[in-house]
């Protein structure tokens, strides 16, 4: 099909702002991202940096009050940007960029039986060519199956306030795999789950991926998560890109002080609990520069004025910090 | 749709409210046959003036001695037709402003939203009556008054609700799998906000004919000799107290009709939402 190494998705150089009651909100700046066919990419960082903004803008489903200022957003080589909304709806989204969304509570419209929902996708993106109303209920059942709800069929006919978390979670993984995507958007997919669920659901994405060659772009704010399950990581502050890398490599030998910290913040990490000094900067007034440098313990001369910039470390490492010198090249 | 109708059926409130309005529709659509003296909608018979209710008369006669109930039950359609069709061009015009307002941001959604407001401070009992001064009074200046003064109530309500359900996350859910704007508003929206318009229309049909009535007893209304039931009860004012039935037993109608609907509208809320339902 495709070629195998060149990036599936490439978000390069984006910026966004957000126009609100205080005025123009940079809220990504120059943010950098790369997925790899078959590759599963954590996305990390505190609450506020952007995480789903960056998402929905791959996706085109920002606010009407959000404007895409500058950057690509290169999915197979196509920049989603310039394509038109009928051709984003029509191709891209759900048939081959699928998107689970955060809380699995909120997520089902609750009007609608979790069966009429699927199949809505279904018709909607004319998947069932020549198959009936029966073909399509047996479709939907077989993916339940497969995500591991119990009582497959009779799932369909169930409200989603009828379902628990977990299985509402699990409907939207089915919901996700339901075009067959060569991409899956997962906005923090269990963050709003109990541990023990959480785990469940970790588990049942890790197969599939392993099973179907799908690639993830998988937010989350967890480094346990992440180290469980991507291969990859990019970690992004206050709007901005501020290290990208294979997951060993970020999570043992991280470069840039703010993933540092926010690695050492892990408690299963640490014996002692270390927090990070200071709170994201509101996006209202950000520091120039590099955006964590009032919080960084390693700030020198220079910090406030140098703009966004990754610097390739070799490896497929990249810092974007002023310590940081390009290492191979 | 089968669960709605069945919860809506164990609410005795609501089966009472729906009993009266299918009593009503039954009278509206039929009211010529059922009427005992279906000619005293204009018939002028001072013979008989001023009957109190006996054998003959179940409900008495007018001043004009019409048989009061024969015009109550004529009347119902005039009550009926004038509610439907002001809170239907209500909702026709309300609800889709109100969507739009509340699914797009910007410019349009507030200039709507604005113009709502304008229209929402108008008193609906003034307009009606400017109206019925400067054209001639009839029902249908009232009816236009009253759906000038309604629609805004629509698009207030489901510009809230539109808001509300917007904001959720099914809808970003709707986007990522590639649903445009109209198919998000019409198939999920709105029917996610219905239980918010059935109860506004269903309440309104009730305010509607209580305004249609007091513009009747205001006499910028229905005009003589129709049978509506606000004139009714404005003419057998100079009668009383001598003649009670003649004011009470439409008042009662109006009453009942009011009632009704603000009773079904109320079941039907709770009916209409699956987590109420529950919860019951």
């Amino acid at each position: 099909m495709a070629d195998d190494t060149a990036p599936m998705l490439e978000v390069d150089d984006l910026s966004v702002r957000i126009g609100t009651l205080d005025g123009q909100l940079e809220v990504l700046q120059q943010v950098h991202l790369r997925v790899m066919p078959g590759q599963v990419v954590g996305l990390v960082g505190e609450s506020g940096c952007g995480k789903s903004t960056l998402v929905r803008a791959v996706l085109r489903i920002l606010p009407d009050s959000a404007r895409q200022t500058g950057g690509a957003i290169r999915f197979r080589g196509t920049d989603l940007a310039t394509l038109d909304e009928r051709r984003m709806s029509r191709e891209i989204r759900a048939r081959r960029i699928a998107f689970i969304p955060q809380d699995p509570y909120l997520a089902l419209n609750p009007l609608f039986t979790v069966g009429q929902q699927l199949m809505e996708i279904l018709r909607w993106h004319g998947q069932a060519q020549g198959g009936g109303r029966r073909q399509w209920r047996a479709r939907i059942a077989a993916l339940f199956a497969r995500v591991r709800l119990p009582e497959p069929e009779a799932m369909l006919d169930r409200f989603p306030h009828q379902l628990s978390g977990g299985q509402r979670q699990r409907v939207l993984i089915a919901a996700a795999l339901l075009c067959d995507p060569e991409l899956i958007v997962a906005d923090e997919p269990t963050t709003a789950l109990d541990v023990t669920t959480q785990q469940q659901i970790l588990v049942l994405l890790r197969e599939l991926v392993e099973e179907l060659g799908v690639a993830v772009l998988f937010v989350t704010h967890d480094f346990g998560v992440v180290a469980e399950l991507c291969s990859a990581v990019t970690v992004m502050y206050a709007g901005q890109t501020v290290e990208a890398g294979p997951m060993t490599e970020i999570l043992h030998a991280p470069q840039h002080p703010y993933t540092r910290r926010l690695v050492e913040c892990h408690p299963d990490r640490m014996r002692e609990l270390r927090g990070i000094p200071g709170a994201v900067p509101s996006l209202v007034n950000p520091p120039g520069g590099c955006r964590f440098h009032p919080r960084c313990d390693r700030r020198v001369a220079g910090c406030e004025t140098r703009p966004p910039q990754l610097v390739d470390v070799g490896g497929d490492h990249a810092v974007n910090c002023i310590h940081v010198h390009g290492g191979a090249a | 749709m089968k669960f709605v109708l069945r919860a809506l059926f164990r609410d005795w409130a609501a089966v009472f409210g729906l009993a009266v309005i299918f009593l009503l529709a039954v009278l509206a659509i039929f009211g010529e046959w059922i009427a005992p003296f279906p000619e005293d909608a204009f018939d002028v018979k001072p013979w008989q003036r001023l009957r109190p209710p006996g054998p003959e008369f179940l409900l008495g006669t007018d001043a004009l001695g019409r048989d009061i109930l024969s015009r109550i039950i004529l009347g119902a359609r005039v009550a009926l037709g004038i509610a439907l069709t002001v809170v239907a061009a209500a909702a026709l015009i309300g609800v889709p402003l109100g969507l739009v307002a509340g699914y797009r941001d910007g410019w349009l959604s507030d200039a709507i939203m604005r113009v709502t407001d304008i229209f929402l401070a108008v008193p609906q009992l003034v307009l009606a009556l400017a109206f019925a001064a400067v054209m001639a009074p009839s029902i249908q200046t009232a009816m236009l008054a009253l759906t000038l003064t309604y629609w805004p109530f629509f698009t207030r309500i489901v510009y809230g609700e539109t808001r509300r359900v917007r904001s959720a996350l099914y809808i970003d859910a709707l986007m990522a799998v590639g649903a445009g704007p109209a198919r998000i508003a019409l198939m999920h929206i709105l029917p996610n906000i219905m239980p918010a318009i059935i109860v506004r229309a269903t309440i309104g049909l009730g305010v509607t004919i209580l305004i249609a009535a007091a513009l009747g007893f205001l006499g910028m209304g229905a005009t003589p000799p129709t049978p509506e039931w606000g004139l009714m009860v404005a003419e057998s004012r100079r009668y009383l107290p001598d003649a009670w039935w003649y004011s009470t037993f439409p008042g009662i109608a109006i009453l009942l009709a009011v009632l009704a609907f603000n009773l079904l509208g109320d079941g039907l809320r709770d009916a209409v939402d699956p987590r109420l339902r529950r919860s019951r």
